[in-house]
Parts: structure tokens; C-alpha cells; sequence
């Protein structure tokens, strides 16, 4: 399965979970498994139209996925992806 | 650029690096490097980039030393508690190093003023604590061509990154609107002061910064420009991610009011809900009237510091609302007032009629009632 690690300030919509899996094959399908399993984290992902919202990126392993195919590209069993939200403490 | 016998000392270890040497030194000598924020992370940047010997450091801040700062700023003592953070940084810096120019501007930066500190300067480096300022001091360096060396941190996890640097070959790359457009709404990110930060996590992080700023300078290495690293302290895991420009960018090409793009004002507008103060509350129990004070806080902020009101934390106040008598006079308090504005807000539409945001929150409460109250 493939596994997406959820950071710090969105641990609390996850149960402080920091990672979460399913056997999606696609970006998509695995945000919408994430938010099916954790329905607060939706409004913090996408905008009322279902896109990814602005302040936050996902990546599959080292690459942006809008680089790649958007929401859309696939992943396999062993793909590590990552949320990275906006943070602005110094 | 000439050094003294003292400097030549001081910097020996430097100049018997084979790729740095006395060259590298003077590049460093000879530049004039803007620390955005003398916090957590512009602790370890004006150490260790005094000690390393660039040549005029700015500072910008407007703040005071408090006593909470203690636990991460450790440019500061005891001793400078109620002084202006430039002025004691200045003192602790021209201490560190006199061979160096410290030029402080005690100011918060804003539209009107920040081209005009910027400008004077090769890099900037950013360590401010909050999202407005962040795009003020990107959208400043791509008008003004500056690099801007980038560190942000929230409890146990960091982001470092090269912002706007332009290679020998004239290719810039990435800013921070590339990386993140358009800033999170308010209250979604904590900052430090309400989330926290693992005290020692700006120093590394700023640390980073530190280095890549002396990279930039002396031209040694490779910039972390068009990546992003990343650091969580409790795994100590290290990831670093490739930045690329964003080509539906619009251009920047002047300053706007980044309060409001960063929806600040908004929010406060839309928060507008009945208020009292903490000498209205203080009068309340003076005159031992009949209301119920609700603490939407967490339990462990509950121990630091309480008004010995009902604890019932924000996220559990639609299943508690049973537990708030809506007959009489009810006053809701967080740590500053943002939560219990949120929780009136709510109750407001639960019909409660009678129900106050206490103005503030524990933290005014401890300001201006009950100075032995520890504030966090």
C-alpha cells in the first residue's frame, strides 16, 4: 500500500496519526481514502471545488506531484508521498 | 580588502580551507547580509554568521525580550527581559565580533518601508514568525533581485530553502509564491507562540540558513535553490524536495497589503462576537453574580495557568454544549481570545443570548489583574 505522511499541523484531524496508507493507485484515490477515513482533514486539503488548495503540496517521493500528472498520477505499493503545508514560525 | 593581524587570527580556520581561504573571507568581509527577525532562528544566523566574519549584518525587529523568548533565543540572558531585541542583539553581537558593522532597524516591516531596508543589502535571510510578513520579504527580494534564505519551523519540524537566487549562468530560481501561491487562512497553522517549538529545533534550522547564506556569499557549494529541506526532530527524518518555478505565476512586480492577503483582517471582522474585558470579569466575581466561565483550552494549557473556569476544549464543544447553562450570563476565555471567539460564535448559533468572549483571553488577564500568573 501505498503511504502518504501527514505533518505536524494536521495531525489533529488524523487522531495525531503521522501517516496513512491505502492501496489507491492514484493521488486522488488516496487523498479521497484519507478523507473518507479522517472527514475533517477534507476542508484543509481542497477548495468547495475539489482542487488541492494553494497552501499545501503533495509530493510523490521527491517530486511535486503537479509537476507530474496533478491529483491524477499514479502510485504503486511502495510510493512514499508527502504532504508539505505552509509554516511560518521562526 | 585588507584584514588585520587580529582578524587573520580569528578567521584562521576559515582561511586553511583549501576552497574558502583568504578569498572566501573577503567576500564575506565585503557583504552586507539582512537578518528578517532576531528570534529563534535569527539567533543562531547573527551568531554564527558575526563570528564567521560578514561584514554588515541588518537587523529588523521591533519586539521586546520576554521571558518566554528564553527557552530558543539564546543570543539573549535574563539580563535583557524588557529590552528592545535589536538593541540587545547589537550589544551581544558587537561583543561577539568588533571587527564587524551591525546596523539595526527597529521596525516592523511593512509595504511602505521594506524596498528601501532591503535594498541596501546582498542576501536577506528570513526568520520572521508569521505568514504576512513571509511574502512581504519574498515578493521584495524578486523585485529587488535579492536571494532570500528561508527557514520556517513549527514544534518538531523545519523547512529550509534558497529563494530567488540567480546562478552565475543568470537562471533564477523559485520563489516562495512558487513553492506555496497563497498563504493558509488564519488560525489553520499555528504559530509558535500559540502551537509551540522544541527549543533547540531553530537553532539547527537556523543554523542551516547560516550556512547557506556563507555558501551564497563566498560562491562555495551548491545553493539549496529549486529544493526544499525538510527536517522532523521526533523521527529525525530528512527529506529534500525539488522546487520547480511555478509557470502560471503572475509576475510580482509591486507590494500589496499582505494583512489581507493573508486574510488577517477578515477573520478578525468575521470573529466579531460580544466581548468583555478582564476588569469586567474581575468585577463579576467582585460582585459574586451568578455566570459560568467556560476555558475552551487544551488540558495542558489548563495547567499552566487557569482561571478555574469549566474546561471544555473548542473541538468538544458541540458535544458538551449541554454542559452550558444558557439561562444565565456565560464567558468564554482561551489563552488571547481567538478560540473563545469562535466558541461564542458557535453558541450564538446553538440561541445562547447571553454569552461574552472574555477580550484577550488568560494572557490579558495575567497582563493587567493577576501579575503572578504565569503567561505562555
Amino acid at each position: 500500500m501505498a503511504t502518504i505522511s501527514i505533518p505536524s499541523p494536521f495531525r489533529k484531524f488524523t487522531a495525531q496519526e503521522p501517516e496513512f496508507q491505502s492501496k489507491a493507485t492514484t493521488v486522488n484515490g488516496l487523498l479521497q481514502d484519507l478523507v473518507a477515513t479522517y472527514p475533517d482533514i477534507k476542508k484543509n486539503l481542497f477548495t468547495p471545488e475539489g482542487q488541492l488548495l494553494q497552501f499545501i503540496k503533495v509530493y510523490k517521493g521527491e517530486e511535486d506531484i503537479q509537476e507530474m500528472n496533478g491529483v491524477q498520477t499514479t502510485i504503486g505499493e511502495q510510493d512514499q508521498l508527502t504532504i508539505i503545508p505552509a509554516i511560518a514560525g521562526g | 580588502m585588507e584584514f588585520s593581524k587580529q582578524e587573520l587570527e580569528r578567521y584562521s580556520r576559515h582561511l586553511i580551507i583549501p576552497e574558502f581561504n583568504i578569498e572566501g573571507q573577503r567576500k564575506l568581509k565585503k557583504a552586507k547580509v539582512l537578518i528578517v527577525g532576531t528570534g529563534g532562528l535569527g539567533a543562531p544566523l547573527l551568531q554564527y554568521l558575526a563570528a564567521a566574519g560578514v561584514g554588515t549584518l541588518g537587523l529588523v525587529d521591533f519586539d521586546v525580550v520576554e521571558d518566554s523568548n528564553l527557552q530558543r533565543q539564546v543570543l539573549f540572558t535574563v539580563n535583557d527581559i524588557g529590552r528592545s531585541k535589536t538593541d540587545a542583539a547589537q550589544e551581544k553581537i558587537k561583543a561577539l565580533n568588533p571587527h564587524i558593522e551591525v546596523k539595526v532597524h527597529n521596525t516592523r516591516l511593512t509595504s511602505e518601508n521594506t524596498l528601501d531596508i532591503i535594498k541596501e543589502y546582498d542576501v536577506v535571510a528570513d526568520g520572521t514568525d508569521n505568514f504576512p510578513t513571509r511574502y512581504l520579504v519574498n515578493d521584495a527580494c524578486v523585485i529587488l533581485g535579492k536571494p532570500n534564505v528561508y527557514a520556517s519551523i513549527f514544534r518538531f519540524d523545519g523547512q529550509v530553502s534558497v529563494f530567488n537566487h540567480t546562478d552565475p549562468n543568470g537562471n533564477t530560481g523559485p520563489n516562495y509564491r512558487d513553492l506555496f501561491p497563497s498563504p493558509p487562512p488564519p488560525g489553520l497553522v499555528p504559530s509558535c507562540a500559540e502551537g509551540g517549538v522544541l527549543g533547540v529545533l531553530p537553532g539547527i534550522m537556523g543554523s542551516l540558513q547560516a550556512s547557506e547564506v556563507i555558501k551564497l556569499i563566498t560562491g562555495i557549494g551548491t545553493p539549496l535553490s529549486g529544493r526544499l529541506f525538510l527536517f522532523e526532530a521526533l523521527s529525525f527524518k530528512t527529506t529534500t524536495l525539488k522546487i520547480s518555478k511555478n509557470k502560471n505565476a503572475l509576475p510580482i512586480t509591486e507590494l500589496i497589503d499582505y494583512e489581507s492577503f493573508c486574510g488577517i483582517g477578515a477573520k478578525e471582522e468575521s470573529q466579531s462576537v460580544p466581548e468583555i474585558t478582564v476588569e469586567e470579569l474581575r468585577d463579576l466575581r467582585d460582585n459574586q453574580e451568578d455566570f459560568q466561565l467556560i476555558d475552551v483550552r487544551e488540558a495542558y494549557e489548563y495547567e499552566i495557568a487557569n482561571l478555574e473556569g469549566k474546561l471544555i476544549p473548542l473541538k468538544e464543544l458541540e458535544g458538551k454544549i449541554r454542559d452550558i447553562r444558557s439561562n444565565k450570563k456565560v464567558v468564554v476565555h482561551c489563552r488571547s481570545g481567538a478560540r473563545s471567539a469562535e466558541a461564542v460564535q458557535q453558541l450564538l448559533t446553538y440561541g445562547f443570548e447571553n454569552v461574552y468572549n472574555l477580550k484577550g483571553g488568560i494572557l490579558a488577564w495575567a497582563e493587567q489583574i493577576d501579575p503572578e500568573m504565569a503567561k505562555y
